[in-house]
């Protein structure tokens, strides 16, 4: 086990372990799909890995996109299909859909945090994620922008759920 | 063969200039108006840049790199002759030469930035006039980076101390301040929409800072014996007007839209209170605490730079749109006054993660602050006398600032928006402190509007902050790891005085026994009734 230093700690080993017993790509997407809903983004169900999460996602995005390239390689698959094998122009088009009739800035992040997780490579590939997450991010900024200045801050905490705290 | 046929087509339309003039060649450029793809950007943002919109310097990038490479020249050249014959390195108050080892290593991770915000515009705006502005930036910034890391590289040379100058980038990694850097420079530039990235950059930290910032320090500089800073600074700072001027642009760009002022007041009051938050302190600091001999107080200069200038003549000409100077003005106006000193206090209680030689306010700049800031001696004075009769240089005396306010009641947390650490009960600055608990976890705010920022895009706030990233670490461990050291191995780069006996050795800092705590999880928090 390495010892505690800049680039290694004993959470990053039991990872590491963990994500070299991969060995196929549904196993991949699982285990990507799993940490994301757990360890990423305001709305993840533990802050437990804050200080390694960008790694082990990292890590564990290079080893899917390892043995989805090994077990995939057409063009096509790799440039025009989601990693489970679904057109990723129509999986990009139903996001975008999704958002056509929200007007709500909450409801709009929640859709755009979602599509993050689910669609970031390798589960969907770049050429298709970059240019739905334009539209679908532009929208909830102009939403979040029109009532920036203006929602009171006691609104805005009591529509996130924010407990305010102070030292006893 | 479909790319022959355009290209035939474009110069049909547009016949080769008679001349290599560089006007007329920009100018014919300029005429080859890109048919966008259904007119989309790269990048998401709220507004909608004008294929129309014109653009000041009307010079190619190839003619700009000339005229850049004369100021090269002229920059180098002034540093490694005429420079190095005067000993310019070692004519520098150590005081000063610590505080650049800093202020070098920061901007240049502003340029570094401002590389990519001016690279994500380019990617945005529609007009190739535009764009062309924003490219010369591009090349800009690129020179920036390297002349602020030649500060460093040049002090490292030619300064009598040079070590920080020689790692500041390894340093700056246990660096409380740094964090400040990363949201305003490393964030601020190129994150979240293009256009409020533009004002963020363009419209607030150059337009608005880099008078107060690089004017003040390369006068602050030369008095204090540094002429290698004001040599670079003041080349830089010519290439800044043009990027105001890519500024102006990029706001007239879009003000032909009706759907703009849904928008600009929010991003321009979110850029102002982001860029301010850093710098205002910061700059504050380098200046009056980094200074042996004073020059005007950094009030003075922020209220005639930014409060009269930026926000009353620059903002004025925007007022014909209805354009208003940012809510948050006022609180940054009391800022000026105290939030270097609020600052300076947190920086020399944790000196050992600085990387930089510092030493208290002595009696001659104590009288200086106490005359230019009233009340100053007994805020913040009587805690540095208390301080250096404590032991506060003896490397025997295991003193750590950091301790002594804690011991106290006077606890240490980091502002979950600015990256920035404060001390409520001693703030005299803007400081409204608020805690808070969200989905299982404890934030920290030292004001409103950086609450408020973080409520409506808590995304962008993900960041580790110092306690949470190093929690646990004993302080002389972490130094070490950081690559804090001299070459003997032991000895601290940084220092809590100036002198070149009774220096800090990692041993020294192991007496003082203190292991990182992270506030938010220590003390007792309790839901506010």
């Amino acid at each position: 086990m390495s010892k505690l230093t800049w680039y290694s700690s004993p959470v990053r080993d039991e990872w590491a372990e963990k994500i070299n017993a991969i060995k196929t790509v549904s196993e991949g997407i699982a285990m990507l799909a799993d940490f994301r809903k757990n360890h990423t983004g305001p709305d993840r169900t533990t802050y437990e890995l804050k200080k390694e999460y960008n790694w082990i996602e990292a890590r564990i995005e290079m080893r899917l996109n390892q043995l989805h390239a090994e077990a995939t390689l057409s063009d096509d698959d790799l440039l025009n299909k989601t990693i489970d094998g679904r057109c990723a122009k129509e999986v990009a088009a139903e996001w975008m859909k999704k958002a056509e009739d929200i007007d709500c800035h909450y409801e709009m992040e929640k859709l755009c945090v979602a599509f993050r997780k689910a669609c970031k490579p390798p589960m969907m590939s770049v050429n298709f994620l970059a240019p739905a997450e334009r539209v679908l991010v532009a929208k909830l900024m102009k939403l979040r922008a029109a009532v920036f200045l203006t929602k009171s801050i006691d609104e805005l905490r009591t529509a996130r759920g924010v407990t305010m705290i102070s030292v006893q | 063969m479909g790319n022959n046929t355009a290209v035939k087509q474009a110069l049909k339309a547009n016949p080769v200039p008679s001349s290599v003039d560089p006007q007329e060649v920009h100018k014919w450029l300029q005429d080859f108006t890109w048919d966008f793809k259904s007119k989309t950007a790269k990048y998401p943002t709220k507004y909608d840049m004008d294929v129309n919109t014109r653009e000041q310097f009307k010079l190619t990038a190839k003619e700009y790199a000339r005229m850049e490479s004369s100021k090269e020249e002229r920059q180098y050249g002034t540093l490694l002759d005429g420079l190095d014959r005067l000993d310019a390195g070692n004519k520098v108050h150590p005081k000063w030469g610590e505080v650049m080892k800093l202020v070098a290593n920061f901007l240049e991770t502003g340029e570094y930035g401002a590389i990519s915000g001016s690279a994500l515009l380019w990617d945005t705006a529609q007009s190739p006039e535009q764009r062309n502005g924003y490219l010369a930036q591009v090349i800009d910034e690129i020179r920036h980076v390297n002349q602020t890391a030649y500060v460093n590289y040049y002090y490292g040379k030619h300064y009598y101390d040079p070590a920080g100058h020689t790692n500041m980038r390894q340093l700056r990694a246990i660096n409380p301040l740094y964090p400040g850097v990363k949201r305003a420079f490393g964030e601020g530039f190129l994150a979240g929409d293009a256009v409020e990235s533009s004002i963020n950059l363009q419209l607030v930290a150059e337009a608005c800072f880099t008078n107060p910032l690089i004017v003040s320090l390369t006068e602050w500089a030369a008095a204090n014996g540094d002429e290698i800073t004001p040599t670079v600074f003041l080349s830089i700072e010519t290439d800044e007007l043009r990027h105001m001027a890519n500024g102006y642009q990029t706001i007239v760009s879009i003000m032909n839209n009706p759907e703009t002022m849904k928008y600009l007041q929010t991003d321009l009051d979110n850029a102002f209170w982001t860029q301010h938050k850093f710098l205002t302190p910061f700059v504050g600091v380098a200046l009056e605490y980094g200074s042996k001999y004073k020059v005007e107080p950094w009030v003075k200069s922020w209220n005639r730079w930014v409060y009269e200038d930026w926000a009353g003549i620059w903002l004025g000409r925007l007022q014909q749109f209805g354009v208003k100077s940012p809510k948050c003005l006022p609180d940054a106006k009391k800022d000026a006054v105290w939030a270097h000193h609020d600052l300076a206090l947190l920086a020399l209680a944790l000196w050992p993660l600085t990387g930089i030689r510092m030493e208290l306010p002595d009696q001659q700049a104590m009288e200086w602050f106490e005359a230019n800031y009233p009340g100053w001696y007994n805020h913040y004075g009587k805690i540095y006398d208390e301080w250096r009769a404590a032991g506060f240089e003896d490397p025997k005396s295991g003193f750590c600032g950091a301790l002594w306010l804690m011991e106290r009641g006077h606890g240490i947390f980091v502002d979950h928006a600015s990256g920035l650490p404060f001390c409520p009960s001693l703030a005299k600055s803007s400081v409204n402190a608020r805690f808070a608990e969200y989905n299982g976890k404890r934030y920290s705010f030292s004001e409103p509007h950086g609450e408020r920022q973080w409520l409506l895009e808590p995304e962008r706030y993900e960041f580790q902050n110092f306690f949470e990233q190093f929690e646990g670490w004993e302080l002389s461990d972490l130094v070490k790891a950081a690559g804090g050291v001299r070459s003997d191995g032991k000895t601290l780069m940084a220092q809590p005085h100036l002198r070149d006996t009774d220096m800090w050795t990692l041993d020294d800092l192991k007496r003082i026994n203190l292991t990182i705590p992270d506030p938010m999880k220590i003390l007792n928090w309790q839901p506010i009734q």
